[in-house]
């Protein structure tokens, strides 16, 4: 019973702390953001396991986990409303070259952000060359060229 | 999977309301309370009630069987028992009870050490055993 509800516990904490936290925080992995995310990942292990090193246990709550996960893909296919709740929805950030600045504050995105996404997905140099750049749901930054006349 | 989930919750792989049961003997004899389903290495807890002051001196002899020692560490005992004696089929703790009425109780905080069916034998002394079955998850 308490390896079901510890991962349950672990799942939905995690959840609303990714969510809070912005789409950002570990989709650009830096090495900070790689340690980071083993220190989380050692941290959450001890909750989820406790004393408890058993076979049986890391099998149940694995299955918990995966459980909870498809059981939420399967909420996200049928409601628009909850996949917007969990994965929030794409947002355009540069609008023919104009940068959209409080959309870009809310997601922690700067000039030089958008501007390396650019150079590295697209070959631009410069603002006016990019038609639209949006955020996506995984939290990397999609850049879509101005055609070229 | 949802299944495995739901059983999981119920108690089937230890802990929950499937898993905790008591054995209880003949009347004035002691009753155990434990998990049916246990996990290997994993702390778990056995309560044992019994009948107050069963002897003249004031207390209370209880004797595990030594099969189920052999399967199964105990970790620590509350109350700490007076003494604990080796008898020719296992092990007697001998606790100072207190209560001139009612029953005491003692728990036992076990660490399953082997993996599958645990028989278990708990009684007082000079009483026949009560029988109990656990099984160990790996």
């Amino acid at each position: 019973m308490d390896a079901v509800l510890r991962a349950f516990a672990i799942y939905a904490v995690l959840l609303v702390l990714f969510r809070i936290s912005g789409r950002r925080t570990l989709s650009q992995m830096t090495t900070f953001d790689f340690v980071l995310l083993l220190i989380i990942g050692e941290a959450t292990q001890q909750a989820l396991l406790g004393e408890d090193f058993s076979l049986t246990n890391a099998f149940l709550v694995i299955m918990t986990l995966l459980a909870i996960d498809i059981g939420l893909s399967l909420v996200k296919q049928r409601s628009k409303t909850a996949e917007k709740l969990i994965d929030g929805v794409p947002m355009i950030i540069v609008e023919n070259g104009r940068l959209l600045h409080d959309r870009m504050r809310k997601s922690r995105i700067d000039e030089a952000d958008v501007l390396e996404a650019a150079r590295r997905l697209q070959g631009l140099e410069r603002l006016d060359q990019i038609k639209f750049a949006v955020v996506e749901v995984s939290g990397g930054i999609t850049v879509i060229p101005k055609e070229r006349i | 999977m949802a299944l495995v989930v739901i059983a999981a919750l119920l108690g089937l792989f230890s802990s929950g309301p499937l898993s905790s049961t008591t054995a209880q003997g003949a009347a004035g004899s002691v009753r155990i309370e434990y998990d049916r389903f246990e996990r290997f290495l994993t702390p778990s807890r056995l309560r044992v009630v019994f009948p107050a002051a069963a002897d003249a001196n004031g207390t209370v002899s209880l004797r595990f069987s030594r099969s189920y020692l052999e399967s199964i560490q105990i970790e620590q005992i509350q109350p700490e028992p007076r003494q604990s004696l080796t008898a020719a089929d296992g092990v007697v703790f001998v606790f100072s009870s207190a209560a001139a009425d009612g029953p005491g109780m003692a728990f036992f905080a076990i660490k399953p050490q082997e993996i599958g069916l645990v028989q278990g034998r708990i009684g007082l002394a000079g009483q026949p055993p009560v029988r109990f079955t656990q099984f160990v998850y790996p």
